[in-house]
């Protein structure tokens, strides 16, 4: 065995320096690449993650999204509302972002690469009757659903398409007229469930738009549970 | 970049070794074997065993192209026909003459009497009668050239010397300047030229001194100083050099005939004294030589005798490691056992060690076998042609036109033996066409 | 009477000396490597960490980075003879046969060809590509026929350039911080915005000066012209390399960009200059072109090797999409080196007669056809106007 090993070393020597270069550098890389983002939130103080929904009832119809920011040394996390236009609007409580830093975040927003679904929104809120209407494009034209729920957000209560789009222009449908489509979904959505199939001939574009109000839907019913039972709840997660 | 003008780079001259030794005569060898090879040609025997032959005798004779007669070079008997080895690298059959210290001179040997009035035909004829071939190594019947048809401009006599080591040539030019130019004169006129120019490299100074005093007798000769590189003395080279004018095949085409300083310093005697080809100097040199010198000699003296005169092997010489090279060192041969004649051809006999043999990666590609072949050739796509046996290319190479230089090995970093593949695709050539 | 050694003649060569042969070229080349390999280090490590934009460690990565490109060559040679060769299975021979291979080269040039950012693992890839592919499996030193190190270059560049990109690409911890031309390279730049403006293509990076020291964004050895002539100066002085190669490779880049400046409009000088001070076309001529086992090995074999690399150096990088011209040229022109060779090597020894002038004349139209074509194609593909097109930032 010994002299196995004596006569043969070499091929193990091998394998060991492979292995010491592909760990080490590998290594190496990752703290190069790391850096790259610690120096960019050195440089500016702030490091944007991700976009998300606000569905704080009190702010979202102003500030209908947030910025999730890291922030500060050790680093923070926090969130920014930004107007319907992406600009920063203020902190949300509990973030504590100086003035210039905002400044450097609202370049960090102009120039992201960062996305998030603005084709879904919401155009009223009744915060006495826990009422919301939202609104998307759908084949050719707006499709609107005002949805009622009850005082806890637990159940759906009423529902009404306000704005659909005739069934002539999707794209060989030939169901029931409008607004079935929209109804179907609706009716889904207030059963509890949220991911439908799309309606056969109404695919392209009814469909998909009632799949986004309703995802939106559910964020925005989601959020309004857990706020219930948190005392912070930003973007439908709560606080880590 | 694409040049015509062939140039050669500078080696490593060693000449020093042997040129600063005062040049030593040694006419009185115990024997000496004539051998009866003549460029590849055997020649004929015209004596016997038990025959008494004196200094200039007629002991064989050359035929077919270039027939002569070849003569004793001391007196004695002829005591055997041996087997001696030959600086062609072969075993021939030679005569064994032993000398009998008389120095009888044969009957033809008398001073001439009609020096004034020689025509062409009759110089010619001399150098017919004598045996005179070419001294600088190749051995050619000299008298052939003079019989060129093509009428002749210039005489050029070539006592460049370029080989490294060799100061044979050297040495004759620097001890007999005036036989040099009264040759010369003589082969003026058996070539009916108007000029005369001898080529020899600057930096040899003595031989520009010793020539320039006597020139003014002379004044159809000039003196032409040829840089310091290899292979400065290759015939196309000189001709280029000294008449600007390039040839195909034989220097002859451009009115050219080209001489050895030692054929020409021969030939004087030829002329004045009739005497025949009989006696040259060779070059005993090489680091392996305890005391390397010039020894005017005998034809067919053993080279054993003129190493043991210099002092034999240095001490710490093992023959197994060294070669013995006949010849100089770009072109000669590497003979095996030590045992050699002096023949017309061998102008020097170099001992040295080997160098170590190490592990040497493969051609690179460098390209300087390219950069420095004195006729323009791309041994490296030689190479590679001979590997393929594809002959049509190599025929578009022109391997044909290698002179065996053997620059491009000189030079190669990865010490590839790159002139002997072209010798080898010169060889597949011949066969092949 | 003594027995001699056989030899063939000549029994004086270069190679016996000290101080001469291959060991030789190789030392003077690694030298002639070190003013771009330190300079690299400078511009992307020193400079940087002197400027407070990276930490002590991050500086040394530009040094680590070339160092394992070599190292990793050298392993993967000393494996693959280990593997194939019965010789090399104990370490003397392995030593041996690694010392006569060379196996540096290929490693160290790629590694000075790829970007800052570019991972240890993908680096790892391309040295296996360029040492493994691109040079031992043709049958070794010697024997390959494409440059290894572009070999490895394209490998990564085909397939794995996005991960290169996403590690952080070609800025350095200065550079990322730029706005003026945000995180592009000068070629791409170039490539992106299509236009033959000063202010355009040069302005946001300084000026002209600071393409010929190098301090632009690039790969680590391609970005300084300066240097590359220091290294140009040496080796061509020492011999390793031809001095007449690089001199008409960048000479022909030069003219032509400027003949495809005035053909666009603008035969302002700076236009070649800024061609020939970037995109690596200094490194390439220097390191890349003169590579002796790739490239012909007659005279006039390498003038046109030198020609056609200029051209179509010209044509790939202003006509063809591909914003690196250089790598692509040599591999290109790396596949008929041997037809040129032995074309250049019949006209260089038979001279300019009726057998070889055809032969002549084919290589020079085709020289001619490829730089006019660069050239006229080139006209109203590029604009002068200083406006954006297509938003670069």
């Amino acid at each position: 065995m010994k002299q196995y090993f004596s006569k043969n070393y070499l091929i193990y020597v091998f394998i060991v320096l492979i292995g010491i270069v592909f760990i080490f550098g590998g290594m190496y890389s990752r703290y190069m690449t790391r850096q790259i983002d610690v120096h960019a939130e050195e440089q500016t103080g702030i490091t944007l993650e991700a976009f998300e929904f606000n569905f704080d009832t009190t702010t979202f119809m102003q500030f209908p999204y947030l910025a999730k920011v890291k922030y500060g040394s050790p680093s923070t996390l926090g969130y920014v509302y930004l107007s319907p236009q992406f600009v920063v609007g203020g902190v949300v409580p509990g973030t504590e972002i100086t003035a210039d830093l905002l400044t450097n975040l609202q370049e960090l927003v102009d120039t992201t690469a960062l996305r998030i679904d603005t084709s879904v929104y919401f155009t009223e809120f009744n915060a006495a009757t826990n009422t919301v209407t939202v609104a998307t494009h759908g084949f050719h034209d707006i499709i609107e659903v005002t949805v009622t729920f009850n005082s806890t957000y637990s159940n759906v209560t009423d529902y009404s398409v306000s704005s659909n789009e005739s069934y002539f222009f999707e794209h060989q449908y030939s169901g029931g007229p409008v607004p079935a489509v929209e109804n179907y979904y609706m009716d889904g959505f207030v059963a509890g469930s949220t991911n439908l199939d799309a309606v056969v001939g109404a695919s392209d574009g009814t469909s998909p738009a009632m799949q986004r109000i309703v995802d939106l839907l559910d964020g925005f019913q989601t959020h309004q549970l857990l706020s219930a039972l948190a005392t912070v709840v930003y973007g439908g997660v709560a606080n880590e | 970049m694409v040049l015509r003008k062939a140039k050669g780079i500078h080696i490593d001259g060693r000449k020093g070794l042997s040129r600063d030794v005062p040049l030593e005569e040694y006419f009185h060898p115990h024997f000496v074997y004539i051998p009866l090879l003549q460029q590849n040609s055997p020649l004929k025997k015209m004596v016997e065993v038990g025959a008494s032959v004196k200094i200039g005798q007629v002991v064989a004779m050359r035929e077919g192209f270039g027939t002569m007669p070849i003569h004793a070079s001391i007196s004695g008997k002829v005591t055997a026909f041996k087997k001696v080895w030959h600086s062609s690298g072969k075993m021939i059959e030679a005569i064994e003459i032993e000398n009998d210290n008389l120095n009888l001179m044969d009957d033809s040997i008398i001073p001439e009497i009609n020096l004034e009035n020689l025509t062409k035909e009759q110089l010619i004829q001399k150098m017919k009668d004598a045996g005179l071939s070419g001294l600088g190594g190749a051995g050619f019947p000299t008298y052939i050239k003079y019989q060129a048809k093509c009428p002749i401009d210039v005489v050029i006599i070539n006592g460049v010397e370029c080989e490294p080591y060799l100061t044979c040539d050297y040495m004759l030019m620097k001890k007999y300047p005036e036989k040099l130019l009264k040759g010369l004169s003589y082969f003026l006129k058996a070539a009916n030229a108007k000029k005369g120019v001898i080529a020899f490299k600057d930096y040899n100074r003595p031989i520009r001194e010793a020539l320039e005093p006597l020139l003014s007798k002379y004044p159809r000769i000039t003196l032409q100083g040829m840089k310091d590189v290899y292979p400065a003395g290759w015939e196309k080279f000189v001709v280029e050099q000294v008449t600007g004018k390039t040839y195909k095949k034989l220097p002859s085409e451009v009115g050219v005939i080209v001489d050895n300083s030692a054929t020409a310093i021969a030939f004087a005697d030829m002329v004045e004294n009739n005497i025949p080809l009989i006696s040259r100097v060779i070059t005993i040199t090489g680091e392996g030589i305890s005391k390397p010198q010039n020894f005017h000699v005998p034809l067919g003296t053993k080279v054993s005798d003129l190493i043991e005169m210099s002092g034999g092997y240095r001490p710490d010489l093992d023959p197994k490691d060294s070669w013995y090279i006949a010849g100089g060192p770009m072109t000669g041969r590497a003979i095996l056992i030590d045992d050699l004649i002096v023949n017309d051809t061998l102008g020097a006999v170099i001992v040295k060690p080997m160098p170590a043999p190490t592990l040497h990666p493969e051609c690179l590609g460098c390209g300087r076998c390219s950069d420095v072949c004195p006729v323009f050739l791309t041994p490296t796509s030689i190479k590679n042609a001979l590997d393929r046996k594809d002959v049509k290319l190599i025929k578009s190479l022109a391997a044909d036109k290698c002179i065996a230089c053997g620059l491009c090995s000189y030079v190669c970093p990865s010490h590839i033996e790159i002139t002997d593949y072209v010798a080898k695709a010169k060889d597949l050539l011949a066969k092949g066409a | 009477m003594a027995r001699f050694s056989g030899g063939k003649a000549p029994f004086l060569r270069i190679s016996d000396l000290d101080n001469q042969g291959t060991k030789t070229i190789m030392r003077d080349f690694m030298i002639g490597l070190l003013p771009v390999v330190l300079f690299a280090w400078y511009k992307n490590g020193i400079m940087v960490y002197i400027a407070g934009n990276i930490t002590f460690l991050e500086m040394l990565y530009p040094l680590v980075f070339m160092f394992l490109g070599g190292f990793l060559s050298v392993l993967y040679e000393a494996i693959f003879f280990y593997v194939t060769d019965k010789e090399a299975r104990n370490f003397k021979g392995l030593l041996a046969k690694v010392k006569v291979s060379y196996g540096l080269f290929p490693g160290l040039i790629l590694a000075l060809l790829l970007p800052l950012y570019t991972p240890i693992w993908v680096l790892m890839f391309g040295c296996f590509m360029a040492t493994i592919v691109g040079k031992m499996l043709f049958g070794g030193f010697g024997y390959n026929i494409f440059n290894p190190a572009v070999v490895g270059r394209v490998a990564i560049m085909f397939t794995l350039l996005a991960v290169v990109n996403a590690a952080g690409g070609f800025m350095n911890g200065s550079e990322v911080l730029v706005d003026s031309y945000a995180g592009a390279t000068p070629l791409t730049l170039f490539s992106i915005s299509k236009q033959i403006d000063y202010q355009t293509i040069v302005a946001p990076y300084g000026n002209l000066w600071d393409f010929f020291i190098g301090t632009i964004p690039g790969s680590l050895g391609e970005t300084s012209f300066l240097f590359c002539l220091v290294s140009y100066i040496w080796l061509s002085v020492r011999k390793v390399i031809n001095w007449s190669t690089p001199l008409i490779y960048v000479l022909t880049v030069f003219i032509l960009s400027w003949l495809i400046g005035i053909a666009n409009g603008d035969a302002g000088i700076w236009f070649p200059l800024y061609s020939i001070f970037s995109g690596g076309v200094a490194f390439g001529a220097v390191f890349m072109a003169t590579e002796p086992v790739t490239t012909p090995r007659n005279p006039l074999g390498k003038v046109f090797f030198a020609l056609f690399i200029g051209a179509l150096t010209v044509l790939f990088r202003f006509i063809g999409v591909y914003p690196e011209g250089v790598a692509t040229s040599i591999i290109v022109m790396n596949i008929f080196t041997i037809p040129l060779d032995n074309v250049t090597a019949s006209i260089r020894v038979l001279g300019v007669n009726k057998r070889t002038f055809g032969k002549l004349a084919f290589i020079v139209l085709l020289l001619v056809a490829v730089m006019v074509y660069a050239v006229l194609k080139s006209i109203n593909m590029y604009s002068l106007s200083a406006f954006m097109i297509g938003g670069l930032i």
